[in-house]
């Protein structure tokens, strides 16, 4: 008896020690410890991931590195959680819609004090406001991408389009689109405007030099006779069955996915998804062309931005905020960019030959030429507005009873945008 | 033992030390029971009474507390329209439950009998049960678009019949708000009947053959024999059964939040959908606790009246 109450009591203590040690934040070492989380990186960029790692504790000796990745749709749930169970990590990779939800919550370091002038002159001026609120920025870019239009040639010559020449401008789009169903009887197009995205017809909007709001950011203006132009070019698309259900539904992920199947004749997306189009179907890719994204009034293009931001309920904010200056730099970038489509965001590495002369796949370095000119007219379009939730909320709503035809889109937007007044009036913005 | 008793030392009874070490024993499950389960559970009922946030980080740098707010949130859900949207679809789902139990029960008495290769089916029923509820649902997702499979399949055997021309059908299985439940209800079903098959087919084994023997040499059909032999010894299973299908079903969440993420136009909204929702993308964790509180009490309600329903059965019936 008194053995099985040994064994028992022997159990609980080392359990006790193992739970008790879940949260320690320094190294037994007596080093600072920095936990850091990426998106989607592993298994495809261990090497690249391990390898800045080592050189960052070779140059620090007093700091230990720990990086975890994590898939982007459970980000936000994992991240509250360790926010909250006081084990934040202190490096963190976020897009710019997850950054402002928590700089909203003023759960962010804001970086224009954390990080110095010198320092942040080196990002792109367009680009280094990568989640700002309030005048201020809440994150450091990191990579970046500009879309492009790309094209199913096969379905181009199918509809009897001139294949080599891709799409120049949205009723470009509009016109291809309508032939390729026409002729074919798969679709031309698919717009990301689901009402889960509702943030990209505000992006779209802007492109368009459509005003959403008013200066002093009190009162919305996507009520204009112009927006409501828009969207109701939007409307009548999925009216006439020009572009599909799935427009409502599946968004973005939807819409690569038809393209894959060869079901889908144009893709407005960024470069870094031709690699999931070559592993996935490679006969589609290596039918598609790539034309640039058609600018609208405004000759902008949205910049999609990943950047990384440092909680304030990390422990080591200073030594974060170093950290992910390191993981951002020209060099670190550049090699980062150079194993992917993607684009940096500091003015060094965006000035790299390599972007124009590419790495000899033609569409994928064409994709690059394309989205690097393009870059200097990209910009990170979010609003950065107070109770995004509830704002968000109104606008779905406009955007399901257009598409749905439950009321008139002039209708449904006037709504949302009363809706809008009321709560900017509300919250101290 | 009773050696050792007479030495003098205090003396334990068999009984007790018997169920003290079987407590020990039980000991670290319900430690971990106390920490991941009932602590959880009692938290969340406390947290259904207060605003709270996350995340939500004060100037200081510390976390903000919970504010309690009272009946608030409860105040907040009977109001909101999103909530009643929910709970009817989350009704709706309850549809499945007879549909699975039917089913479920008709291929285990397949595989019950002496068919040739039921190995191979009952394995094969039984693999959707271990798939993951995402690469089920991303495979039924292909399957229901406009342009997949099912709509495909539908066009090349349908223009067999009069009036249907070739190419003609596109259903719009996850996009129309009046069809995407029921679609997400059958990929449930899919999954779902290897499990209950199992269930009942344990159920079904544990059934006296000497019953339906008796029955058969009486003169009874086939069909006389499963309803009035089979089906009522059979009541144990189908009350846990239906119990347990009707708390999924309550409580459905992965095939939602791959499929259709609650729409079209709120179409496959339900309770557990609109909960994670309310908890993890506006940060809510207090109204989210108190919807998970209402959903809670509809749970019971459910099960109380499955187990009132079923509350006859088995031999006891005889």
């Amino acid at each position: 008896m008194e053995k099985v109450l040994k064994l028992f009591i022997a159990l609980l203590i080392s359990t006790a020690f193992i739970l008790s040690g879940c949260g320690q934040s320094s190294a037994p070492s007596g080093k600072i410890k920095l936990e850091f989380w990426t998106i989607s990186l592993k298994p495809e960029h261990t090497d690249y991931i391990e390898s800045l790692m080592a050189k960052y504790q070779k140059e620090n000796p007093d700091i230990e590195l720990e990086w975890i990745d994590i898939p982007i749709n459970v980000m936000m749930q994992k991240l509250m959680a360790s926010i909250a169970g006081g084990v934040s990590p202190d490096v963190v990779n976020l897009n710019p819609e997850y950054a402002l939800l928590l700089a909203q919550n003023n759960a962010l370091v804001n970086m224009d004090e954390a990080v110095p002038a010198k320092d942040r002159e080196k990002y792109l001026d367009n680009l280094w406001n990568a989640a700002s609120f309030e005048g201020s920025n809440y994150a450091i870019p990191w990579y970046v991408t500009t879309q492009v239009v790309m094209y199913n040639s096969n379905l181009f010559s199918a509809a009897g389009l001139d294949a080599d020449k891709g799409p120049k401008s949205w009723d470009d789009i509009e016109k291809d689109a309508v032939i390729i169903k026409q002729k074919t009887g798969v679709y031309g197009f698919m717009p990301a405007i689901d009402p889960a995205n509702f943030g990209k017809l505000l992006d779209d909007w802007q492109c368009q030099g459509i005003p959403v709001l008013s200066k002093d950011r009190k009162q919305a203006l996507f009520n204009s006779p112009a927006a409501a132009a828009r969207l109701q070019w939007y409307v009548d698309l999925y009216k006439n069955d020009i572009i599909p259900r799935e427009t409502m539904t599946s968004g973005y992920q939807g819409a690569v996915e038809m393209y894959q199947r060869g079901n889908l004749g144009m893709l407005v997306s960024g470069p870094q998804f031709l690699l999931k189009i070559k592993l996935n179907a490679p006969d589609v890719y290596n039918a598609t062309r790539v034309a640039p994204y058609p600018r609208g009034k405004a000759g902008i293009v949205p910049a999609a931005i990943m950047n990384f931001a440092v909680p304030r309920a990390s422990r080591h904010k200073e030594e974060a905020v170093k950290l992910a200056l390191f993981l951002t730099n020209d060099e670190n970038q550049l090699q980062f960019c150079k194993r992917l489509p993607l684009l940096p965001s500091t003015k060094k590495a965006a000035a790299d030959p390599f972007f124009i002369e590419g790495k000899g796949d033609p569409v994928q370095d064409e994709a690059i030429r394309i989205s690097i000119m393009q870059l200097k007219h990209a910009r990170n379009l979010s609003l950065g507005l107070k109770n995004w939730v509830d704002l968000g909320k109104a606008l779905k709503d406009a955007i399901e009873n257009s598409m749905y035809q439950r009321k008139t889109v002039q209708a449904a937007l006037d709504e949302a945008a009363e809706k809008w007044d009321e709560i900017l009036a509300s919250g101290d913005q | 033992m009773r050696e050792k008793a007479s030495s003098g030392k205090p003396k334990m009874n068999q009984k007790t030390k018997h169920a003290l070490i079987a407590y020990l024993f039980l000991l670290p499950a319900i430690v971990i029971l106390i920490v991941f389960t009932y602590y959880p559970i009692i938290y969340g009922v406390v947290l259904g009474f207060y605003d709270y946030n996350m995340i939500k980080t004060l100037d200081n740098g510390n976390l903000a507390p919970p504010v309690f707010v009272g009946i608030k949130n409860f105040l907040k859900i009977f109001k909101d329209p999103y909530f009643y949207q929910a709970l009817k679809n989350s009704f709706l789902y309850l549809i499945v439950v007879p549909f699975i139990q039917l089913l479920s029960i008709l291929m285990a008495m397949a595989m019950n009998s002496n068919i040739r290769g039921k190995t191979f089916f009952r394995t094969a029923y039984y693999i959707p049960v271990i798939t993951s509820i995402v690469v089920v649902g991303i495979v039924w997702q292909w399957i229901f678009a406009t342009d997949g499979a099912m709509n495909f399949i539908l066009n090349k055997f349908l223009h067999i019949i009069p009036f249907v021309h070739a190419g003609s059908i596109s259903m719009h299985w996850l996009t129309d708000k009046n069809i995407a439940l029921f679609s997400v209800m059958f990929v449930t079903l899919w999954q779902g009947l290897g499990y209950y098959m199992v269930l009942y087919l344990a159920g079904l084994q544990s059934i006296n053959q000497e019953f339906e023997e008796a029955a058969r040499i009486d003169g009874a059909s086939r069909f006389q024999v499963f309803i009035s032999i089979t089906l009522p010894l059979l009541k144990p299973s189908i009350a846990l059964c239906s119990i347990i299908s009707c708390i999924s079903a309550l409580k459905v969440f992965g095939e939602i939040y791959v499929m259709t993420q609650g729409g079209p136009e709120h179409g496959t909204l339900t309770m557990v959908y609109y909960i994670f929702g309310k908890a993890f993308n506006e940060f809510n964790m207090g109204y989210a606790s108190a919807l998970a509180l209402v959903l809670a009490v509809f749970v019971g309600a459910i099960s109380y009246i499955n187990i009132r329903f079923f509350r006859e059965g088995g031999l006891k019936y005889y």
